[in-house]
């Protein structure tokens, strides 16, 4: 099926001359600075008393170009500028980009890189996931869910800030290995944080979940349905709401996932109670399989190439995608054999997500618009690049 | 789908009776006003997650691997450092962020004059320390590096001018030449930034 | 004002009703200096306060900076809302832009009269004391609603519409709740009512009514004093700022005060009503510890009971997420309306049949 998108232009264009000047309805503009749509995100809502008739959102004022600038920097430089795009859980989009170069130069990489990979990457999931936890209940109104999300947050930063050194742009995961082998101490930090946050979650539930406010605010909110979610291109938590199980880390399985065992979450019936809920569960997932694979890292090497070996793609096109906490996030090159890749393109997952909510929000109010865009869980410097 | 993959399906919330509901509700209230109640009093007489900065400059350990600033590997400030103004690091930099004057010194090889970093540009994304094929640059992890003025982010790395470690090596008997070595030169600012 | 009994202030005015002008004036100074004295005062204290809980429930510190403890920081918020200048918008209402901060203030101010911080320390007694505060703090719901018109702001208009629909609306369960009550006193005078309850307060002597209508009359104060969870007006996360976006300054600092001195009002209201005012805590039987209980001055306990409630007030207001606006207004007239309808038809059948405690 097509969804037709209107912009601002077509909706002023139909704009009825005797309804334009009425006094039921009216543009309202929920600028770039506010404090619920999660960086600058501009939406132009058209209300009617408070109940959304329209809404289109206008992008780019945080675009700074990242895929141009790739077009001037070798390979290897431009895994640390992917960081700066998913900046919460940035060494999940550095894994994208080397499992392309990998893939199209057919580079072999051992099982202990490919075990630190898999543990940073959920690592780095239940990072995202707890601070997205907070800031979805900040939007609600329950400023102390914010601290108790960043406070999680916090200990795993430090953890991997021992290890990667950096604590947000990590640039971490290099085509042909990992920056740093892990230090003597990580294994017993993240047991420890392990037995720390299995009870933080029931808590979470208690805190949140079981709040009888948050469910009556989030049930049948917002409900995209499974063919709308597909022809909208959505992936990751939005799109197993709506019932489809599409998870990367199953379906064309990289790292070690197709060696530990997880479940895939999904949801029945597509609204922001699904969505909230498959997050949580999502967590305690990322857990499991960290439980699983940190007491037996195999031996190795952390580095299969040289960190100065020039990288040159074959001429022609090559694609990879991986599943990040947000979706699925695809790196498409077109190489002509040159140091620099002639062009490089970034399927981001919030792009898409982002758009579902021209379909959801119509008919609900103010309230429920910033419930969805939590729930949707975006970062607009992704959408932007 | 493989066929051993477990799914999950979230479940839906049950609708309840009148009476039911508000007994429910009114228990998930007081579950979350609980939860808190017990941080409030851990708050007040355990303690809080906060670190106070900067009373607690003596006990707080950053991770050694943390990047804060790049210094040339060497013992102390006038003793010579591995770098032998090979430019692979200004090549390695995506950002720009380093700019190597070299001049032809006392060994009759290029050395390095003036190692030129910008804090204001680098992104500290170690390519410049992992590209070095001497293992002359490393990071370190004071984090402490606010000025007032942005000029004062440019830093000039090396204050020894001379022939690298790597030369005394090789050539024991030319350590006398040490005496003759200039320990700093001064570089004026717009030779910086005209550079730069 | 002359005219009403003057009992309570024997040391300030002389008994006889024959007072100068010079006495009049005396006395309107004198309240209007001990308000601003004790706003000024109180506000910065419970915003400090509030600070530091709302810190404790997050696990963090709150202010500490400024004095010791900072305890200064409410007199630096203070000195710096006072010089900010003065920004009015271009295309907005001047008049009654200029105007809606000093309604809002004013019926917080007016309210304060007939506060009886203890047997001898009240402004006014007037005979019907609890009437006259359920009157004037509907004031303050106009000020809010002329903010939002008058800005030239389409977010403020729309937090200021749904201000006037959720007060409106919630005014009535109070209303309610307070004739519950009345029912039981039998009067409206508020030292009366505090008189009443020597025997033990109300909300055990009319067991599960005036348990019902204390629940009622807390929810529905929340929602009256725009807290968490029914923060609509003010919401943070929807709206930045709600209806005082586009004030500055002095203004945005009288918006505030009212906001902290309704919280102290309500909390005083709910402790008079149902938990005994400035009466001790006595244990029938005990009486040296009646007579302990009794030695603490009286303001003391009603400002003991009224911080109890504003904790309470501040615990929930940091927890639960908001409402949205048709889940407040269904609970109002859904829930709480016929609630307290049937709560004041049952207390009047206790009260004709003597079905409660101590009578």
């Amino acid at each position: 099926m097509t969804i037709h998108l209107k912009t601002l232009n077509e909706i002023l264009h139909n704009l009825d001359e005797k309804k334009h000047w009425g006094t039921k309805e009216y543009f309202i503009n929920m600028g770039p600075q506010h404090p619920s749509t999660h960086g600058v995100l501009r939406f132009v809502l058209k209300l009617e008393g408070e109940i959304i008739k329209e809404i289109i959102p206008i992008l780019g004022y945080i675009h700074r170009g990242i895929e141009k600038i790739g077009e001037s920097v070798s390979y290897r430089n431009f895994v640390h500028l992917t960081d700066r795009c998913d900046y919460f859980s940035s060494i999940i989009n550095n894994w994208a980009v080397s499992r392309t170069i990998e893939q199209a130069l057919n580079m072999e990489t051992n099982d202990r890189i490919e075990t630190i990979r898999t543990i940073f990457a959920e690592i780095q999931r239940i990072q995202s996931h707890t601070m997205w936890w907070g800031v979805f209940g900040m939007d609600l109104g329950a400023f102390t869910p914010f601290f108790y999300g960043f406070r999680d947050r916090e200990f795993l930063t430090s953890i991997v800030e021992e290890t990667c050194g950096s604590r947000l742009t990590m640039n971490y995961i290099q085509p042909g290995g990992v920056l740093y082998d892990i230090k003597s101490n990580f294994i017993k930090r993240i047991k420890q944080y392990i037995q720390y946050l299995r009870p933080r979650i029931e808590e979470y539930e208690k805190l949140i979940s079981d709040n009888v406010i948050v469910q009556k605010r989030t049930e049948n909110i917002g409900i995209l349905p499974s063919e709308k979610a597909l022809s909208f291109g959505s992936t990751g938590p939005v799109l197993r709401a709506s019932g489809i199980p599409l998870d990367l880390r199953k379906n064309d399985s990289y790292g070690v996932y197709d060696k530990v065992k997880f479940s895939v979450v999904i949801g029945t019936k597509g609204d922001s109670w699904d969505r909230y809920w498959i997050r949580i569960e999502e967590m305690r997932q990322s857990l499991n399989i960290i439980e699983q694979l940190v007491d037996n890292i195999p031996a190795g090497k952390h580095m299969v190439t040289k960190y100065t070996t020039k990288i040159k793609l074959p001429v022609g096109y090559h694609h990879s995608s991986i599943e990040t906490a947000r979706g699925i996030l695809g790196i498409f090159v077109a190489s002509d054999g040159m140091e620099n890749p002639y062009r490089i393109h970034m399927r981001s997952p919030n792009y898409n997500n982002l758009w579902s909510i021209t379909d959801m929000a119509v008919g609900l109010k103010i309230s429920d618009l910033v419930t969805i865009v939590s729930t949707l869980d975006l970062i607009i410097p992704d959408v932007d690049r | 789908m493989k066929k051993n993959a477990n799914v999950i399906v979230a479940p839906r919330i049950k609708p309840e009776t009148a009476v039911s509901f508000i007994y429910k509700a009114i228990l998930s209230l007081k579950g979350g006003l609980m939860s808190t109640l017990t941080y409030f009093f851990k708050s007040i007489f355990v303690s809080t997650i906060t670190m106070e900065y900067p009373e607690n400059k003596h006990r707080i350990k950053i991770a050694n691997r943390f990047r804060a600033k790049l210094v040339l590997v060497s013992k102390n400030l006038s003793s010579p450092h591995k770098c032998t103004g090979c430019k692979v690091c200004e090549k390695t930099c995506p950002n720009k962020s380093i700019y190597i004057m070299s001049h032809k010194g006392i060994s009759q090889k290029i050395e390095l004059k003036n190692f030129v970093w910008r804090l204001d540009a680098c992104t500290f994304c170690n390519a410049c320390v992992i590209a070095c094929p001497f293992d002359a640059l490393t990071f370190k992890n004071n984090f402490e590096q606010a000025v007032y003025d942005r000029r004062l982010l440019i830093y000039n790395l090396n204050r020894y001018i001379g022939p690298p470690q790597s030369y005394f090596k090789k050539n024991t008997a030319k350590e006398n030449d040490l005496v003759l070595l200039k320990p700093y030169e001064k570089i004026s600012l717009q030779e910086i930034l005209g550079k730069c | 004002m002359i005219n009403y009994s003057l009992d309570n202030f024997a040391n300030l005015v002389d008994n006889s009703n024959n007072s100068t002008v010079f006495e009049v004036v005396f006395y309107i100074l004198s309240i209007f200096i001990t308000c601003l004295i004790f706003i000024s005062i109180f506000v910065m204290v419970v915003v400090y306060i509030e600070r530091k809980v709302a810190a404790a429930f997050q696990c963090r510190v709150g202010p500490n900076r400024v004095g010791w403890k900072g305890i200064l920081q409410s007199v630096a918020d203070l000195l710096k809302l006072l010089t900010k200048e003065k920004i009015t918008p271009l295309y907005s209402d001047k008049f009654l832009h200029f105007i809606s901060p000093m309604l809002c203030i004013s019926a917080s101010f007016m309210t304060l009269l007939i506060v009886p911080f203890s047997p001898y320390i009240q402004i006014i007694n007037i005979d019907m004391g609890i009437l006259y505060w359920s009157a004037v703090s509907s004031l303050g719901i106009l000020g809010i609603l002329l903010a939002g018109w008058s800005s030239y702001n389409k977010w403020s208009l729309i937090s200021a519409v749904r201000a006037a629909s959720q007060l409106i609306s919630y005014e009535l369960s109070i209303i309610l709740s307070v004739l519950t009550m009345i029912i039981f006193t039998n009067t409206l005078n508020i030292q009366k009512i505090v008189l009443s309850q020597l025997n033990g307060c109300w909300i055990w002597r009319g067991h599960l009514v005036t348990l019902i209508a204390f629940t009622i009359f807390f929810i529905a104060s929340i929602a009256e004093l725009n807290k968490i969870p029914f923060d609509l007006p003010e919401g943070e996360s929807e709206l930045g700022a709600g209806f005082h976006t586009e004030y500055s300054g002095m203004q945005f600092a009288f918006f505030f005060l009212a906001e902290y001195v309704n919280l102290f009002i309500t909390s005083t209201i709910i402790v008079i009503l149902f938990l005994g005012g400035w009466l001790p805590w006595h244990i029938s039987g005990f009486s040296i510890f009646n007579e302990l209980m009794d030695s603490i001055p009286p303001i003391i306990w009603l400002l003991l009971k009224v911080s109890i409630i504003i904790f309470v007030i501040m615990w929930i207001r940091w927890t639960l997420p908001r409402l949205r606006i048709d889940h407040l207004i269904l609970l109002e007239w859904k829930f709480l309306l016929p609630t307290s309808l049937a709560n004041m038809v049952l207390a009047s059948f206790l009260v004709l049949n003597n079905l409660y405690f101590y009578v």
